[in-house]
């Protein structure tokens, strides 16, 4: 019987070991990060000897860090270290928030994740952090809130939302403009009338219902396909799979995540439909790079170039990659290594 | 209103006749009060673990059915309250460590196999599997041990095994079963997780004996 406890003693209190943190080329770890009732899990890889490091914020919301850590995105691994975080709620996040959940509330996740990273790998550790679509506006609201900006040398939006009510609109204006241009060139008539017809009869502001609408009705990046390079979803799933094998990915929270973070109707969606920080970036000096898809009809190029436009640093630069959609770094992953890897490298 | 009179006379009469060859005879069985212990490996997904377990017998009934032909069939239901640890450990995720209680149905067959189906209730308490870091009430970060979260636990579970006191006349059974655990509240959910278990059962008063010698 003493020896059943202690057994028992050692596995269940084995999670509190006392870890050694030795800078590395090619490190690979995960740590937790605790903050009114979430448990956030951080999985950073790569080059931390190299003292520089890159946040990447997931999509979603809801979407896991861990998905985005590609074969290509190995490329800057073997340079900077990567941190691929998982936003409350979100990917393998576990705990119960102890407040709604709300875009102020994932701002300070991210200002203790950052915190924590300097904390863990020294106060010199050069920062950067990128969002990729949602994650997009997450970087915006961090970067607008404060003194933050000051905490990072640079920020990329990726194919980001930074103003939810916004791209209704744009979205309409984009599907008008290559809509008609594929019926004018005879390409999926069939597929495109509707569309454009329906664009046609709403000219004015779109109400949150009519954004819905039509990015629920429609595929823009489906119909545009033959303009954008294919993402091999197969390749990338084998390579996710044996990521989440290695690394023992729990993938009940992740899909569970997934459905219900982002739901309609929850308050982290009802949180994001009134969030624009456009106007706020006249506030940003720091280096800001801007990456979208020349068919993101998500978050279209018209979107990011207001907000690059009202971006008041001086270090700023915006990519619209021709053959990319909604995701960049699948769609045309070197030159998103190579934007982002350079990008780092000038201003670390 | 006649031809359904005719028919449901004509229906009963002959089920009487069916019936009249079958009986079926349930008596209270006194049951040993000694609890019985459980040791099971636990695997969760594929994530190994434990279970330790105390049975408390509550109340058994022998069911036996007799047919004309000499026929028969004799079921031991038994009842019990079950006090169970239950363990598993998930890398980068966390360890699990669930206090429930559950009510215990079981058939045992003259055989000495059973089935059985347990729905129960209990607690949580995982520990992150990672060092986990906290912004303290003075701003700087500091790490926090045995980090970990709490949750309410659910459970159904259902499963098969063998009594060796039916044949060889050993106190001990093996059993297997499935369990699938629920945990609440999980982010804006819940958590479902399933888990295997394979162990022994043994009664309580094989120490008694041994004891008393």
């Amino acid at each position: 019987m003493r020896n059943i406890f202690f057994i028992l003693f050692v596995l269940v209190f084995s999670a509190c070991r006392k870890e050694n943190i030795a800078l590395g080329t090619s490190v690979y770890e995960t740590f937790f990060v605790q903050h009114k009732g979430a448990s956030t899990p951080i999985h950073v890889s790569g080059n931390t000897a190299s003292k520089v490091m890159l946040i990447f914020i997931p999509g979603g919301p809801g979407g896991p860090g861990l998905v985005y850590k590609t074969k290509d995105m190995e490329k800057i691994e073997e340079k900077y270290a990567v941190a691929y975080i998982n936003q409350r709620e979100c990917g393998t996040s576990q705990g119960k928030s102890t407040e709604p959940n709300t875009m102020d509330l994932m701002t300070e996740d991210l200002e203790i994740m950052i915190e924590t990273l300097k904390f863990r790998y020294g106060k010199d550790l050069s920062v950067f952090i990128l969002g990729h679509s949602f994650g997009g506006m997450a970087v915006s609201a961090y970067v607008t809130k404060g003194n933050n900006q000051n905490t990072i040398k640079g920020w990329i939006d990726a194919d980001g939302i930074s103003d939810y009510a916004a791209i209704g609109n744009l979205t309409r204006d984009m599907y008008l403009k290559y809509g008609q241009q594929e019926i004018a060139l005879g390409k999926k008539v069939a597929e495109w009338t509707p569309i454009v017809e329906w664009c046609k009869a709403h000219p004015n502001a779109l109400t949150l219902e009519e954004i819905q609408y039509i990015n629920q009705q429609t595929d823009g990046e489906e119909l545009m396909d033959e303009y954008i390079n294919p993402v091999d979803y197969g390749a990338q799933s084998t390579y996710f799979s044996s990521l989440s094998k290695k690394f023992d990915f729990p993938l009940v929270p992740y899909a569970i995540n997934i459905f219900t973070t982002g739901a309609l109707g929850s308050s982290l969606s009802k949180d994001i439909e009134t969030r624009a920080y456009h106007q706020k970036l006249k506030n940003v000096t720091i280096p800001s790079l801007f990456l979208v898809g020349k068919y993101d009809f998500l978050c279209p190029p018209t979107l990011h170039q207001d907000a690059f436009d009202n971006t008041a640093s001086k270090e700023k630069r915006i990519v619209i990659f021709p053959k990319s959609g909604h995701q960049t770094y699948l769609n045309e992953p070197e030159l998103f290594v190579k934007e982002v890897s350079d990008f780092m490298t000038k201003y670390k | 209103m006649m031809q359904k009179i005719i028919f449901l006379s004509l229906f009963l009469s002959l089920t009487q006749g069916v019936l009249a060859q079958t009986t079926r005879n349930t008596v209270a069985k006194q049951m040993d009060k000694t609890p019985n212990l459980k040791l099971a490996y636990l695997s969760s997904i594929k994530y190994p673990g434990f279970q330790l377990g105390v049975e408390f017998p509550m109340f058994a009934k022998e069911k036996t059915i007799t047919k004309a032909s000499g026929w028969s069939k004799t079921k031991l239901k038994e009842r019990f309250l079950t006090a169970n640890m239950s363990f598993y450990h998930h890398p980068d995720f966390h360890n699990n460590l669930i206090l429930s209680a559950e009510w215990l149905m079981r058939k045992t067959r003259k055989s000495g196999w059973f089935v059985e189906f347990s729905p129960g209730i209990g607690y949580s308490r995982t520990f992150l599997n990672g060092t986990t870091y906290i912004k303290d009430d003075d701003g700087s970060i500091k790490t926090k041990a045995l980090a970990g979260n709490h949750y309410f636990a659910a459970s159904v579970g259902g499963g098969f095994g063998y009594d060796f006191m039916s044949k060889s006349k050993q106190p001990i059974k093996a059993y297997f079963s499935g369990k699938m655990f629920v945990f609440a509240p999980f982010n804006t959910v819940v958590l479902p997780r399933p888990a295997l278990t394979f162990g022994v059962i043994s009664n309580l008063s094989i120490f008694k004996n041994k004891n008393n010698n």
